[in-house]
């Protein structure tokens, strides 16, 4: 951040803002190559680790989770239907209630509704909990699905550049055969060592035709 | 001019966002016109439980008065019937029920508020949300002022608000976010409004060596000043920072407010409790930056007071009003994530030349819109405004409320809907029509 403002009319905090999530990018892509490294070395890199960490604390802060009623809302116990919420004249109210109970049952049983009812209340909290839990999940995963486009990305581009440069590397040993092979070829009719026994000098590299081998004096046997 | 301050609690003990913000006012007004302070008897907000007297008193020299709350909140039946309108469709009659089990209920208040033997000229009553403010205004329409203090939180998509903010005579608001955010649910923008906030009284004499001499603190810090809760975004804040300092960062968390969640057994974080003004100032003085993690505020009072102090603020980026705010006055960093967090936090502890820019900008930027001066002549101003208007001639007049049956039609959308479809983020240099805060 060595561009930063010294003086206090030219701080532009959107500026600064940028600077900073642009390094934040920066590290974070750094970050997850190295990682990604690490992940090909390793099974279970510290990287990794710290990278599923970072994942699953945003993941606990995200908005989906948040959203989702406290499950205390969910609360039903079996006087909640005499309850009112009337002050004093509720709580007059839901002794009458609970003292009639005996009078309502004899128009219908109310037992199984307040059973039905309860457990309804438990599945909505149940559903709510699992609810919180898939967007807990579903967070980590989109992370996850970021870090792995990246890493696909970036791994296309390094195939990329191997298979290029493996190309150039078969061209290269294509050439250095072909002249193998001309050296070859004329080195069939010359001695592999001189006299003093020190090797004959390479040729130079080069496209040029190999030069005719040297007339070479030998000695008379002896007899 | 005689002038009534409507507030759900008022006291010099009460350190709540809006209520602080009403006593300010009021002893504010005071100095122009002729004010009466109503409230209730209560001083926890959560139960509403009567412990004030009810009756006159004086505080600050300003006449109190204090009727009784008629129930205290049943936290069981507030939870059902918030499920039932912020998450499902449903009636008017469900929101009225809501609003009543939300309280305080007062209807003391409310008759006193339309006794003609003490009219008041103007009414002006703070955070719309609440049971006084609703029936208050219901009540004496044409004489009603609101300063709503409204936050984005479900409250706000509720449908019977919508006739009070189209129906008082004028509001005060305290950002442009929050204008914003009313205007696009309520449709109100034919009520005079203006963005006004609040101002503070800075001491000259905050004294950073009594601060550490006081506290024991030596080391450099961030400072949190407020209700240490999880609605303030005190969870958020701790994980981020123990982060923080885990990877080498050098500054500690001081806290100074009442605590209501747990606050980590770390080292790097200091915790001081509630503290009076003046060891507040005395903190703000000592502190490298203000940090305020909330991701729900109409207006933050103690980042007013760290610009005044020429402290640079971090602030949660989720806020629309605290991002508005330090976009607009270049004198703070915001962050809205864990890395940004570090980042802003890390560049703020090692650069104090940037500290002291973004300083200067706040104390500029506190100066220019919200010293005592400025706030009471856009208060005066609005006043002075309506004097002239006849609200009748405007064609603004409070919409009767629907019939029993209108009343039960289960017809209106989950408030939390209507809020999901506001549009989102701060009101940027430029998108303001008026150069205020």
């Amino acid at each position: 951040m060595s561009e930063l403002p010294a003086q206090p009319d030219d701080i532009d905090v959107e500026r600064i803002m940028e600077q900073i999530r642009a390094r934040i990018e920066l590290r974070r892509r750094a970050e997850s190559a190295r990682a990604a490294d690490e992940a090909a070395t390793d099974a279970e890199p510290a990287g990794n680790r710290a990278t599923r960490r970072r994942m699953e604390s945003a993941a606990a802060a995200d908005p989906r989770a948040a959203a989702l009623p406290p499950s205390e809302w969910f609360d039903f116990h079996g006087h909640s239907i005499y309850w009112s919420s009337r002050g004093g004249v509720g709580r007059v109210l839901y002794g009458s209630r609970r003292l009639l109970r005996p009078l309502l049952k004899f128009v219908f049983n109310i037992d199984p509704m307040v059973d039905a009812l309860s457990t309804q209340a438990r599945l909505n909290a149940q559903q709510t909990a699992f609810d919180r839990e898939v967007a807990r999940r579903l967070a980590a995963h989109e992370k996850q699905d970021v870090l792995s486009r990246r890493a696909v990305q970036d791994l296309t581009a390094e195939m990329q550049r191997l298979s290029s440069e493996m190309k150039n590397q078969r061209r290269l040993v294509e050439s250095m055969s072909q002249r193998l092979g001309a050296l070859e070829q004329a080195g069939a009719g010359e001695p592999a060592a001189s006299p003093n026994g020190d090797r004959q000098p390479e040729k130079p590299a080069g496209d040029a035709p190999p030069s005719p081998p040297p007339i070479v004096e030998t000695p008379p046997p002896n007899r | 001019m005689k002038l009534a301050i409507v507030v759900q609690r008022y006291g010099l003990e009460i350190n709540g966002g809006a209520e602080l913000h009403a006593r300010y006012i009021a002893e504010r007004l005071a100095r122009h016109a002729d004010v009466e302070v109503l409230t209730t008897c209560a001083r926890d907000y959560v139960t509403w439980r009567n412990e004030y007297p009810a009756g006159a008193e004086t505080i600050n020299g300003l006449p109190v008065r204090r009727f009784p709350v008629a129930r205290e909140r049943d936290p069981y039946e507030f939870g059902l019937r918030s499920r039932r309108v912020f998450e499902q469709p449903h009636s008017l009659a469900d929101e009225l029920r809501w609003l009543s089990s939300q309280g305080p209920t007062s209807p003391a208040l409310l008759s006193h508020l339309v006794r003609p033997e003490d009219s008041y000229d103007y009414c002006l009553f703070f955070s719309y949300r609440y049971y006084h403010a609703y029936h208050g205004v219901r009540a004496v329409a044409r004489r009603a002022l609101l300063a709503p203090t409204a936050e984005r939180d479900p409250a706000i998509g509720l449908s019977l608000f919508g006739p009070v903010f189209r129906g008082v005579r004028g509001i005060l608001y305290n950002s442009f976010e929050e204008r914003a955010l009313i205007q696009h649910v309520s449709g109100n923008q034919a009520v005079p409004g203006v963005v006004v906030g609040v101002g503070s009284e800075v001491p000259d004499q905050a004294s950073a060596t009594r601060f550490r001499a006081q506290t024991g603190i030596t080391a450099p810090f961030a400072l949190y000043v407020g209700r240490i809760d999880p609605n303030k975004g005190c969870a958020d804040l701790f994980s981020h920072f123990r982060g923080y300092a885990a990877t080498g960062g050098g500054l500690d968390l001081v806290l100074a407010g009442s605590t209501r969640m747990p606050v980590p057994d770390d080292p790097r974080i200091r915790r001081l409790g509630f503290v009076s003004d003046q060891e507040k100032y005395d903190a703000l003085a000592a502190a490298h930056l203000l940090i305020m993690p909330s991701p729900y505020e109409s207006l933050s009072m103690v980042t007013l007071e760290a610009w005044a102090m020429g402290l640079p603020v971090l602030v949660n980026g989720a806020c629309d009003v605290l991002r508005g705010q330090v976009v607009r006055s270049n004198a703070g960093l915001y962050y809205t994530n864990y890395p940004e967090f570090a980042e802003t936090l890390r560049l703020l502890e090692n650069n104090p030349r940037l500290r002291a820019g973004l300083g200067a900008n706040g104390r500029r930027y506190f100066n220019r819109h919200y010293v005592w001066p400025e706030i009471d002549r856009k208060y005066l101003e609005l006043l002075r405004q309506l004097e002239q208007e006849d609200p009748a001639a405007a064609g603004r007049t409070l919409e009767p409320m629907p019939g029993w049956l209108g009343r039960r039609q289960r017809r209106l959308p989950p408030a939390a809907e209507v809020v999901e479809r506001a549009p989102r983020g701060p009101v940027l240099p430029g998108e303001s029509q008026e150069s205020a805060p």
